[in-house]
């Protein structure tokens, strides 16, 4: 137990962390900015929608299914060839990008399309009865009403991507998931392999924590 | 029911239906809920649509904004054809329309004085000059200590100020009132219908009222259509209707009601049918019951 106090292994832990941290807020954040139009879209377009497109709602609806189906460890193997012509390589946190933000993005997209649908159909047929436009509606009524919900879904989906990140250093990510494969299962060095477990523990507790506490403070529904 | 030459709409009518018509699809088949509906709505009046439920009213008034599209007809508010408009045109006519629910549709993260805001902002009014206005309709409305309260802090009756305060703030011509006190107290509900009494006599506001609340009518409208299944049965001032020797009106409304109530709405139809009753007074004994 010595050994891990080397300055040689605090090293590879706070770099884990780092590469860990950086994979996740990344991807989440790119994930984000493509999958919560994508999760409005689904909603405005349905059969019930304000702009209804039933064809195209449905259509989205079968490719998200689709590349939700794929378990993340085989879809990491599926995409390395998109990942080598965007990056140019498949090791590394940078490359993992490319897999996490095309497994994540269809997954965001269901889980906006949810906080979305939650809110109060009346509500929205109010702001109709107002004049709002579906522009308007989307900016003024579904994102600030789902706004807590919101913020719940990316915590959860925050920590699901934490995950995958950890997963990928089965296949040459980086991250504290990678240190727990090569230590851990490789190496049978099982007490690092435990460092980068409570490590990947406390960063879900901490996430979770952190992202629950804002989504309660800020919901105004709660008196 | 006054006879509707069709083309021409008279000066004082601000909402015409002409020939309107409801088919809901379904994969379980066809609902027709409105048949050949023609009504015509007099410029500041207090208008009632009564019937029991499923009549088709609540269809009846989400047709006037277009919030429900009618299958057949047409629906022209103050001389606007609105069927035959775009959906950037209907929007615009839609700031002139204002209307109120049953379950108050506020938006629930954000403040009384910011809902009332919300048409006005919508609208393009400068935030400063909107919060203004909302606060004024606010002070009218009676909720000056509420204004940075929460829907979830305040009662139903205080959700339904907020919501009407809302529906007045872009000035509309018409209220059109979807069932809004039917989630309500009676003293509430007695509270809400002075307020809406207020605002159609000092705005002069046309009000349509949608209610199976037989009180709501007696003590507001000055004229009454009825429906059932999708017809319009009959329009006329309130004693015309509800003071009908035949007694029609009163048999369906009564069904389902405690006896006690049933008698005490019985006497009160008889006695304005033989205009023995006027409005305050009917309303007194509504109470007392």
């Amino acid at each position: 137990m010595a050994a891990l106090f080397d300055p040689k292994l605090l090293q590879l832990f706070l770099i884990g962390l780092g590469e860990t941290a950086a994979m996740t807020l990344a991807s989440t954040g790119i994930s984000y900015l493509l999958g919560l139009p994508l999760g409005l879209l689904l909603v405005l377009t349905d059969r019930d929608g304000i702009m209804p497109k039933p064809s195209l709602s449905r259509a989205l609806g079968m490719v998200i299914n689709c590349i939700r189906s794929l378990p993340f460890i085989i879809l990491l193997v599926v995409v390395m060839p998109v990942t080598r012509a965007i990056t140019g390589t498949t090791v590394g946190s940078k490359a993992m990008l490319v897999p996490l933000v095309i497994a994540a993005t269809p997954y965001i997209a269901r889980v906006v399309e949810g906080s979305i649908r939650e809110i109060d159909a009346g509500v929205i047929e109010a702001a109709q009865a107002m004049g709002a436009s579906p522009l308007q509606i989307v900016l003024r009524v579904m994102l600030p009403e789902a706004g807590p919900s919101l913020l719940i879904g990316a915590t959860v989906a925050t920590t699901t991507i934490l995950g995958y990140s950890a997963l990928s250093g089965i296949v040459g990510g980086g991250g504290l998931g990678a240190i727990a494969i090569n230590y851990g299962y490789y190496r049978r060095t099982t007490d690092i392999m435990m460092v980068a477990v409570v490590l990947l523990v406390l960063l879900v507790q901490l996430v979770q924590e952190f992202g629950g506490r804002i989504a309660r403070r800020s919901d105004r529904r709660l008196t | 029911m006054r006879p509707l030459r069709k083309g021409v709409i008279m000066s004082e009518d601000i909402i015409v239906l002409q020939q309107l018509s409801k088919c809901f699809v379904s994969e379980q088949g066809q609902v027709q809920a409105l048949q050949a509906i023609n009504l015509s709505i007099r410029k500041g009046e207090i208008f009632g649509i009564i019937g029991r439920s499923g009549a088709g009213k609540s269809t009846l008034v989400r047709c006037i904004n277009l919030l429900e599209r009618p299958s057949e007809g047409r629906v022209i508010v103050d001389g606007q054809e609105l069927t035959a408009l775009s959906p950037a045109q209907l929007r615009k006519q839609r700031h002139g329309i204002g209307m109120i629910f049953q379950g108050f549709h506020l938006l629930m993260q954000k403040t009384a004085l910011q809902n009332v805001c919300f048409p006005l902002l919508i609208t393009g009014v400068p935030r400063g000059e909107a919060e203004k206005r909302a606060s004024a309709l606010l002070d009218e409305v009676g909720l000056s200590d509420k204004k940075n309260a929460y829907p979830a802090q305040l009662s139903g009756g205080q959700m339904q100020r907020v919501a009407i305060a809302r529906a007045l703030a872009t000035n509309p011509k018409v209220l059109l009132c979807d069932e809004a006190t039917s989630a309500l107290d009676p003293e509430t509900t007695q509270s809400i219908l002075d307020l809406l009494r207020e605002i159609n006599r000092r705005h002069g506001i046309t009000i349509v009222v949608i209610t199976h609340e037989m009180r709501v009518v007696e003590e507001i409208c000055h004229r009454v259509a009825e429906l059932k299944d999708g017809l319009l049965l009959r329009v006329g001032s309130v004693e015309e209707v509800l003071g009908d020797p035949s007694h029609q009106t009163v048999e369906r409304l009564t069904i389902g009601l405690p006896q006690d109530e049933e008698t005490a709405l019985r006497v009160r139809c008889y006695l304005l049918s033989e205009g023995v009753l006027f409005e305050e007074e009917g309303a007194a004994i509504g109470r007392s019951v």
